[in-house]
């Protein structure tokens, strides 16, 4: 409260300003916002709120009245009349959004601006004519004719015009020989640009590359022989159909969609949750691409399986397996905000979604209409409503954690039956356990010396009032005991009523579980035959364990009752009520005596006791019988029912649009947008039809119209990468605007025509693209075609790739001989909920990569990936890779030549090679077409003579040789 | 001068050769121009026939040009993993010692387990040094070192958990995978070493994200910290597989002959950028083979040095040979340290004799890493960053213990570039909610940055169709707590 002398203050100057001018103290009045508020707005807002900012800020212009009015993407800044109800002031108190955010304003600004708007915010400047930036509707017709967003048109290399041919290159160039249309198309734009392309490379380069290709695995001994015999165009096709037939090829191919499905055995992220179920996924795409199963078909899986129609179970399985898809990305599942939690995982869903299958960032419009693509924040909610709809999360696995929706799989009558009589047995089995498991604590408690003298449980007692029984918190009397809800004060109590065997001196005690939620002062009346007394009890201690307290020792008569009285009255918290015991104290008694030995009541006890002794053994022995029972049940289990970690449709009622959540923040709502799809990409309709379900399935079809302007172009570009080093659109994971053109924009469309057409069946394309010359070419560099084409965009020569990670592991144990066929289907079984314990002194290893399988086969455990595995660039698991960083940071070298692992595998390889009796020069050759595919060169072979010198029969020297070998560039690159 | 930081998962483009659609082409160069400081690290990028193929150089880290002037060179960030309480260490707060027990007289915070009872420490505060500054008698040792303090008490973070706030200290997220702090330091300064890596890691935590919070996310893999030890040990204290099978002789005779075979296979080839790339990594391995074991060895400190980290004490080894190798490491031009307690902080029960045992081990290590940077003359321009993902409680969680506490808490600089002997900003009376100067974490990444001659807005990376930051679209530099 103001003193009376600055009461008189403040009139004096209020009086003297407005003597002085007094329409700029008249909030209503067009000065006051001249002196008070325009310049303010100008000298702390305009920075970044105005049409001359270079970025408004979160959309907000302060330029302009209606600007204010409109508001930003939190809404209007203002409510003219209303200062509570207007951001601006909650902003500027620095309550909200805490601007400017250089330094709150003075007391006095902002007292000016809560007077100003509450006078009806009177602001002279004109509403805006033209606000280039308000313009936030897209427009499609000039959207559309980017080349992305274009239908596929099929122009044949013979209709490409031979216009614009470079100086000096003539027509007749443009007829090269060629293979097929692949070439055709090349050819035409080598000869454009006056470029020649390399010869085909050596057979025994071009197998390798074709089996490495193809299966990630180089060719077998055998296969080089027949080659070389035979390095035929016909030949060629028939190996490229054996590679293709082969297993390794679903394997490799699978690796190559998984690193774009950041395929993971486990969350990572902040709690690294075991994702028991994602090999079923792996398996999954490996049988998919090995029967070469159409890829329309698998995005339909991948995105809506649950969804599908199913002729039989195999099918089903598939059908579910494959939308694990969706589940895979990791999730902070510990955030205790679990709104928050859904909306980060369903924008992870939709940037994977738009990256993978149609090369769009649609993440960016999470938060603000996209800055360069046509995709308005509108269509980014439109599929949130289709996410949202989906239950991707369910349920917790511990407190505030949460887990995932899984799906149970189909199973056979007789599995289904097996386990469930299994299981209703287990559970009788485990009732009749507990029951003795009960019985037998029972008398132990009675035989324990807590149970001294005499005894009254809660059940015995008078009860007034509401008392709830309770077992919650262990040690207590009997069967449970009682608690007064801590409500009801003052109206429940409980008597205890005795009359004891003779007077005397007695320790009284009561019995609770004590706690910090108990009542610290209960009131207690103990009646005797002398009176009452009253006590008062804290129940947050106790005094003797295990559940008693001592009420001290009182003068008891045997002629009269005596009774003890707990009421809640007065209370706060927790009162309970249990036993109450009273022990006779004999005059003579020593301290520390065993009262069981001294006690008047001990004879009778003592009998009681042996009895109870006795029962107690009788029901050990039973107890144990039923457990080895149970245990014998248990080992007979029959197999759990399979489930896949997959998605659901949410119940009906929670199926439904979404909001748009303004700048991306939980609780910043606007409009509710209509389910639908990508509006750019309009093959069809683009707004979902009437739907009870979440529109998964017609996200699904949507994608896969074979006119859809994007998705076939993606995948028929990231297949070309695998297969030449680059994309035609060389940013593969981006066909935005922000994304590369592509290099030859008619093949592009061809390969993704021809794909549609043939079922989009990925061997066919695979198959296309190897037989052509442009696939089989030398990759030697060549001066003038360098100066020409630097990058090789137009494919003059075969690009100089990097064998991937698992390349590298698998060759190696491949060259060893002892590559198991067999896959390891689950590669997680038998780990907890936590792939490691989340105390992070424990340190979980993962030691699989030194077993003898191939990579695909490995865990991949985020947090956990194997050193060398993560230091040949394998694919970062958390992140969408589309394109593999290749590095080459000296810890490859490093730990090529020096990791323990490659050593010994080196080794045995060595001892393989060694069995045989040979010359060096044998050896030497049988080394390098094991573990290079070719005969040494003249040049490798003199390295070797100078390294062993002398040492040609040493072991070591020849485990020396191997292990630099797999170091080596010529091992580590496809040429 | 903001595009020479910036950076692009894309390739430089080149117009398409034939002229039709030429209008679809443009060229960016931004990526070239990054390529420069690249190299400043160990790495030489393959696959990028626009980077030339160069060995890295002492001065071929002093790249790129400063946002704004540099006030330090490196940081050594020690990571108090688990939350340390502030009320019992730097926030000295008189009312939560004279209302100890009783209720909070507001509402907690959602989704915590503690109960509205405050609890206080039992360390006493005492003013220190000649600026007075309030340090309990949990930290005697940094205590002495008062004077040399910048406590800054209105810290608040995201994420009521570890995984989040845990991710929100070290990469700057509390949700999604992003490039950690020393990742983004190490892109744009690279390294001050021509054989060493710019961002090391020492014991970090393998739980709560793991290797993402020191990792590159989608900036270059080589950016990812280099990791010593794991849980708060160093562990052999060295890099992984710089020795291998075998004796001496015969990792150098591997190493002579893979670099043979590389020169000859590249001879034979003739010119080829990709291969180039491969051979000289392996001598770049070659020399940090060599040079790293030396820098990285602590026993090559004399025996005063050790006793004055505590290394050959029980309690305090561990963490002072971490400090130790910290300190040899920021010598050696390292950019980015960071130091890990192993997630030892998180007294939810037995505050005193946790709390008391956490600072036990690193107080004196850390006391004496002040002492030995001055001493080298390289506190100047060192920046040190001690603190946890969030605070604790001001109120109790079980019988003795806090919980986790985001909405407020202390985090400590030290170094030439900070304003020193000073507190800034304030929790509210009991040290529950940041109050006066919030700081938000992305405001002391922001400020981290900007003590390195970095500007958080203009340091840039594009990457799925936009240009990512440390501090997203928020951050704001700290100004009060940089030394004029």
């Amino acid at each position: 409260m103001l003193k009376p002398s600055s009461l008189i203050q403040v009139f004096v100057f209020a009086f003297a300003w407005t003597a002085l001018d007094c329409h700029a103290q008249d909030p209503s009045h067009v000065d006051f916002f001249e002196s008070k508020i325009r310049p303010i707005l100008i000298e702390h807002c305009y920075e970044c709120h105005s049409g001359d900012s270079a970025e408004i800020a979160g959309s907000l212009r302060l330029d302009f009245r209606d600007g204010l009015l409109r508001g930003g993407d939190s809404g209007p800044a203002m409510v003219p009349g209303d200062a509570k109800l207007s951001r601006l002031m909650s902003a500027i108190r620095y309550e909200s959004s805490e601007m400017p955010p250089d330094g709150k304003l003075s007391e006095e600004v902002v007292s000016d601006f809560d007077r100003w708007i509450s006078a009806g915010a009177v602001d002279p400047r004109g509403p805006m004519t033209h606000d280039p930036q308000e313009e936030s509707g897209v427009d499609w017709e000039q959207a559309k004719n980017f080349w992305a967003f274009q239908p596929r048109s099929v122009v044949l290399p013979s209709e490409l015009s031979p216009d614009q041919l470079g100086d000096g290159v003539s027509a007749s160039l443009i007829k090269m020989p060629s293979d097929g249309l692949v070439d055709d198309y090349l050819n035409h734009e080598m000869a454009l640009a006056g470029l020649t392309p390399n010869p085909l490379a050596d057979p025994e380069v071009q197998l390798r590359r074709l089996s490495l290709d193809l299966t990630g695995l180089p060719p077998t001994i055998q296969l080089q022989d027949r080659w070389l015999a035979d390095p035929s165009h016909q030949n060629w096709v028939r190996i490229v159909n054996e590679l293709l037939a082969s297993k390794g090829f679903g394997e490799h191919w699978a690796r190559h969609w998984m690193d774009v499905a950041r395929y993971a055995d486990s969350n990572g992220s902040d709690f690294n949750a075991t994702f028991h179920e994602a090999w079923r996924y792996r398996e999954y795409l490996i049988r998919a691409f090995m029967l070469d199963q159409p890829f329309d078909e698998m995005i339909r899986q991948q995105i809506a399986g649950d969804l599908l129609p199913h002729q039989d179970d195999a099918k089903r399985l598939d059908n579910v397996v494959a939308t694990t898809f969706l589940m895979l990305g990791p999730k902070m599942l510990s955030e205790r905000d679990k709104a928050k939690l859904e909306l980060d995982v369903i924008d992870e869903q939709i940037d994977t979604v738009g990256r993978a299958f149609m090369g769009l960032t649609l993440g960016c419009a999470r938060c603000h209409d996209h800055k360069f693509d046509p995709i308005p924040t509108e269509d980014y909610y439109a599929l949130a409503g289709i996410f949202s709809s989906t239950q991707t999360l369910n349920g917790e696995s511990q407190k505030y954690v949460s887990t995932w929706n899984r799906v149970p799989l189909p199973v056979t009558e007789q599995q289904r039956l097996a386990l469930e009589t299994h299981q209703r047995e287990l559970k009788r089995m485990q009732g009749g356990v507990k029951e003795v498991e009960q019985k037998l604590k029972g008398l132990k408690a009675s035989l324990d010396g807590s149970m001294d003298g005499i005894v009254l449980d809660d059940v015995e007692a008078k009860k007034i009032g509401h008392w709830r029984d309770s077992t919650f918190v262990k040690h207590f009397v009997g069967k449970g005991y009682v608690h007064d809800d801590a409500s009801g004060k003052g109206e429940a109590s409980i008597q205890y009523s005795t009359v004891l065997p003779q007077s005397g001196h007695y320790e009284v005690r009561v019995s609770y579980s004590p706690g910090t939620d108990r009542a610290k002062s209960v009131p207690i009346t103990l009646t005797t035959a002398n009176g009452e007394l009253q006590l008062v009890l804290d129940q947050r201690s106790i005094s003797v364990e295990p559940m008693w307290s001592s009420l001290g020792i009182f003068d008891l008569s045997a002629e009269a009752d005596t009774r003890l009285t707990i009421r809640n009255e007065g209370t706060t918290g927790h009162v309970i009520a249990d036993a109450v015991q009273f022990i006779f104290q004999q005059d003579q008694r020593l301290h520390g005596e065993d009262p069981r030995e001294s006690s008047a009541a001990s004879g009778k006890q003592n009998a009681e006791g042996m009895a109870i002794k006795q029962s107690v053994e009788q029901t050990e022995k039973r107890l144990s019988k039923l457990k080895g029972e149970l245990e014998d049940h248990k080992k007979n289990t029959p197999p759990a029912l399979p489930v896949a970690m997959a998605p659901s449709d949410r119940a009906a009622e929670q199926i439904g649009d979404s909001h748009i959540h303004i700048r991306g923040e939980v609780r910043n709502l606007g409009d509710v947008i209509s389910r639908g799809f990508v509006r750019v990409c309009n093959s069809q309709q683009t707004e979902l039809q009437e739907s009870a379900a979440s529109g998964r399935q017609e996200l699904a079809s949507w994608l896969t119209d074979p006119n859809h302007p994007l998705v076939a172009r993606v995948f028929v570009n990231r297949v070309w990468m695998h297969l030449l080093g680059e994309g035609i659109v060389r940013t593969v994971d981006n066909f935005g605007y922000q994304g590369e053109r592509p290099t030859h924009p008619e093949l592009l469309d061809y390969l993704a025509s021809d794909f549609v057409n043939n079922e989009w069946r990925l061997k066919s394309l695979v198959r296309k693209i190897v037989i052509s010359q442009a696939y089989r070419r030398s990759s030697q560099d060549h001066s003038a075609s360098i100066s020409l084409d630097p990058e090789n965009r137009l494919l003059w020569k075969a690009p100089r790739r990097r064998l991937t990670a698992e390349s590298i592991r698998d060759s190696i144990i491949f060259s060893t001989g002892q590559l198991d066929a067999a896959s390891r289907i689950e590669p997680m079984a038998g780990r907890g909920v936590l792939v490691s314990s989340n105390n992070s002194d424990s340190a979980a290893r993962f030691d699989d990569v030194a077993l003898p399988v191939r990579s695909i086969y490995l865990p991949i455990v985020r947090g956990y990936l194997p050193d060398l595995l993560l230091a040949l660039d394998m694919a970062d698991p958390d992140l969408l890779v589309g394109k593999r960083p290749t590095t080459n940071v000296p810890g490859q070298a490093l730990i090529l030549i020096n990791s323990q692992d490659i050593r010994d595998w080196a080794a045995v390889t060595r001892d393989r090679l060694l069995e045989q009796a040979m010359s060096f020069e044998s050896r030497l050759e049988a080394v390098s077409r094991l573990l290079l595919q070719r005969f040494p060169k003249p040049h490798e072979i003199a390295i070797a003579r100078k390294f062993f010198d002398g040492r040609e029969a040493d072991d070591e020297a020849w485990l020396q040789y191997i292990s630099a070998i797999y170091a080596s560039a010529p091992f580590r690159f496809i040429d | 001068m903001g595009k020479v930081w910036s950076g692009s998962e894309d390739r430089l483009k080149m117009n398409r050769l034939s002229s039709r659609n030429n209008s679809q082409f443009s060229t960016r160069r931004q990526f070239g121009a990054m390529s420069s400081f690249m190299l400043g690290g160990l790495s030489v990028a393959a696959f990028d026939p626009m980077q030339q193929v160069m060995g890295a150089t002492a001065d071929s880290a002093a790249v790129g040009t400063p946002h704004v002037t540099p006030r330090v060179k490196r940081v050594i960030f020690l990571f108090m993993h688990g939350g340390p309480s502030h009320v019992d260490t730097f926030d000295y707060k008189p009312r939560l010692a004279k209302d100890d027990g009783k209720k909070l007289p507001f509402d907690l915070p959602p989704n915590i387990d503690a109960v509205p009872k405050l609890l206080n420490g039992p360390w006493k505060f005492k003013q220190r040094g000649q600026s007075g500054l309030w340090v309990s008698d949990l930290l005697p040792h940094m205590a002495k070192h008062a004077d040399s303090l910048c406590v800054i008490r209105s810290m608040h973070t995201n994420g009521q958990s570890h995984g989040q706030a845990v991710g929100m200290v070290n990469t700057g997220s509390d949700n999604l995978v992003r490039p950690s702090v020393g990742a983004w330091v190490s892109y744009a300064l690279g390294s001050a070493h021509p054989d060493l890596p710019a961002h090391v890691a020492i014991g970090p935590a393998t739980a709560h994200g793991g290797p993402r919070n020191y990792g590159a996310a989608f900036l270059p893999a080589m950016h990812q910290a280099t990791s010593v030890g794991s849980n708060g040990k160093p562990g052999t204290g060295q890099i992984s597989h710089l020795v291998g099978p075998g004796t001496e002789r015969e990792i150098k005779e591997r190493f002579d002959l893979v670099r043979q075979m590389n020169l000859e296979h590249l001879r034979a080839i003739g010119s080829d950028r990709e291969l180039r790339g491969a051979v000289e990594a392996v001598d770049l391995a070659s020399r940090m083979r060599l040079a790293a074991p030396e820098v990285f060895d602590v026993e090559r400190e004399t025996d005063e040095t050790h006793r004055g980290y505590g290394i050959g004490t029980k309690e305090t080894d561990a963490f002072g040979r971490s400090c130790l190798l910290a300190r040899r490491l920021a010598e050696s031009g390292v950019r980015f340290i960071t130091v890990s307690s192993g997630q030892v902080w998180d007294q939810h029960g037995n505050l005193e004799s946790g709390h008391n045992k956490n600072a036990l081990a690193t107080d004196q290590p850390i006391a004496a890493l002040i002492s030995d940077l001055k001493q080298r003359g390289l506190w100047d321009d060192t920046l040190i960053v001690w603190g946890g993902e969030f605070g604790r409680t001001p109120v109790v969680q079980g019988k003795n213990g806090r919980d986790h506490n985001p909405q407020g808490f202390s985090m400590v600089l030290s170094g030439g570039g900070v304003r020193t002997g000073i507190t800034f900003g304030e929790t509210d009376d009991y040290g529950y909610f940041a109050e006066k100067d919030r700081v938000h974490m992305h405001d002391l990444h922001a400020t981290m940055l900007h003590l390195l001659g970095i500007d958080h807005e203009q340091l840039t990376y594009r990457y799925a169709g936009r240009d990512f930051r440390l501090t997203d679209v928020h951050g704001r530099v700290v100004h009060p707590v940089i030394a004029s």
